[in-house]
C-alpha cells in the first residue's frame, strides 16, 4: 500500500506544474551491440520518449563513427575507403507525445558486397571510385543514432551507441570454395576435352 | 560424371552446412537484467531559447536592447530576480553516464540562413558561457566562461561522465563588438547528449 501512495505522488509531482514547463526526453538502450549475420538483415528497436506534457518532433539519423578506413600498400598511405553501411532507420521523423514511449526501427543489411568508396588523390585530383567489397570474418563498425528535436529554438540532440559486428565470409570457407569450383571447372574441362577427342578420333 | 555430382552434391551440402551455422548467430546481444538509458529535463527558461539583455534588463529579467560595444551581457534568466540563481540548467538521468556537449549552427546573423549581401553577423566566439554542479550568484561565474563555437563543442563539454541524476546549470554572456548595427541577430543553439566517453561531433 505503502508503494502505491508513494507512486501516486510520485506522479502527481510528475504530472504538476512543475513538469509542464520543462521539456525531457530520453532514449533507451543508450548503447547496443549487434551481430549481423552474413547474408541477413537484422533490426534494432530504438525508444525515444518524453517525460514532458509538451509533444516532441524528433528527427532520427545513422551516423558512422569509423567507416572510412585508411588503405595501405607497403605501409605507404595510398588512399582511403568508406564503407556506406546499409542502415535504414524508420520513420526518420516522429513526433511523441507527452509522458509516452515510441519505437524507432533500425534495419542493418549484410550483403555478400559491401558498398564502399575508394578516394584517392591523383597527380593532385581527389578520386572516388565505388566499389563494391567482398568481407571476411568479422568486421566491426561502430556508430550512432541521433534522435534531434525538431522547430524548437533550442535542438537538443539525444545520441545513442551502436557497435554493429558484420559477419563477412568465413575465410577458410572461402579458400575451399574457390578450391572446391577451382576443381569443378578443371574436371569439367578435362570433360569437356575428353569427349572432343573421342568425338574425332 | 558420377563423382562430379557428388563432388557438387558434398560441396552444397558444405555450403548449406555453413549458412546454417552462420544463422544460428544471436540477432541482438544485449543483457535483458540492464537496460541502458537515459533522458534529460531542460528548464522552461533554456527551452524558450537564450535571450540576451542590458544590465537593467538582467535585474528585471526583461529582454532590452544592446549597445553596441557593451561587455558580457548578460542572458535574460541568467539572475532570477527573486532568487538570483540561474534559471538555465539541464537535468541528466538514467543508468549510464553521459557527456553533454553544445554549441552553435552559425555566428549570429542578422538574417536567417546568414545569407544575402545585406547580412550582418556577430563572431559566435564573442557569446560565452560558464556551466557549474552548483547555483548561486556566484556559481556558475564569467570567470569560467568559454566561448562558443559553431557546431559541437567537443574540448569544453558542459557536462564529462555526467552521473544520472546531475543537474547542470548554465550562464550565458555576450559581447557586442563596436560599430555593430543595431539589427536583429540570431543562431541556433544545440544541446547534444552522448554516453560518456564518446565524441560529440
Amino acid at each position: 500500500m505503502f508503494k502505491i501512495v508513494a507512486l501516486a505522488i510520485v506522479l502527481i509531482f510528475l504530472f504538476s506544474g512543475i513538469a509542464k514547463a520543462q521539456v525531457g526526453i530520453g532514449i533507451w538502450p543508450s548503447e547496443i551491440e549487434i551481430e549481423a549475420p552474413f547474408l541477413k538483415t537484422s533490426f534494432l528497436e530504438i525508444h525515444p520518449f518524453s517525460l514532458t506534457e509538451k509533444n516532441v518532433s524528433l528527427m532520427f539519423e545513422f551516423q558512422c563513427k569509423n567507416c572510412e578506413k585508411d588503405v595501405n600498400f607497403f605501409g605507404k598511405k595510398v588512399g582511403s575507403f568508406q564503407y556506406l553501411l546499409d542502415v535504414e532507420v524508420n520513420p526518420k521523423n516522429l513526433e511523441i507525445s507527452s509522458f509516452k514511449q515510441e519505437k524507432i526501427m533500425v534495419k542493418i543489411s549484410n550483403p555478400l558486397f559491401l558498398k564502399a568508396i575508394f578516394k584517392t588523390e591523383f597527380f593532385g585530383k581527389n578520386i572516388s571510385i565505388p566499389l563494391y567489397l567482398l568481407h571476411f570474418d568479422k568486421e566491426k563498425f561502430n556508430g550512432r543514432i541521433i534522435a534531434t528535436t525538431q522547430g524548437t529554438k533550442l535542438a537538443v540532440s539525444l545520441s545513442n551507441k551502436i557497435s554493429i559486428n558484420l559477419i563477412g565470409i568465413n575465410k577458410l570457407f572461402f579458400i575451399i570454395s574457390i578450391a572446391f569450383f577451382a576443381i569443378i571447372i578443371a574436371l569439367i574441362y578435362r570433360e569437356y576435352v575428353k569427349k572432343i577427342y573421342l568425338k574425332y578420333s | 560424371m558420377k563423382w562430379l555430382y557428388i563432388t557438387t552434391l558434398l560441396f552444397l551440402i558444405f555450403l548449406f552446412f555453413n549458412i546454417e551455422t552462420k544463422a544460428e548467430l544471436p540477432v541482438i546481444n544485449v543483457s535483458i537484467k540492464f537496460v541502458p538509458y537515459y533522458y534529460i529535463i531542460i528548464s522552461d527558461k533554456l527551452w524558450e531559447g537564450i535571450f540576451y539583455t542590458n544590465e537593467t534588463g538582467a535585474y528585471e529579467n526583461v529582454q532590452y536592447p544592446l549597445l553596441s560595444g557593451s561587455e558580457n551581457n548578460n542572458a535574460v534568466w541568467n539572475y532570477n530576480r527573486s532568487s538570483l540563481n540561474t534559471e538555465y540548467w539541464i537535468f541528466f538521468g538514467g543508468n549510464i553516464a553521459g557527456d553533454i556537449c553544445h554549441g552553435a549552427t552559425s555566428h549570429l546573423c542578422s538574417k536567417p540562413g546568414c545569407i544575402g549581401p545585406d547580412n550582418v553577423q556577430i563572431n559566435i566566439s564573442y557569446a560565452k558561457w560558464a556551466s557549474s554542479l552548483t547555483n548561486s550568484f556566484d556559481s556558475p561565474n564569467i570567470r569560467d566562461a568559454v566561448p562558443f563555437v559553431i557546431g559541437f563543442d567537443n574540448v569544453h563539454k558542459v557536462s564529462v561522465n555526467t552521473q544520472p541524476n546531475t543537474k547542470i546549470y548554465l550562464r550565458y554572456w555576450l559581447t557586442i563588438p563596436p560599430n555593430t548595427p543595431a539589427l536583429n541577430y540570431n543562431t541556433t543553439y544545440q544541446i547534444r547528449i552522448v554516453p560518456a566517453g564518446e565524441s560529440c561531433v
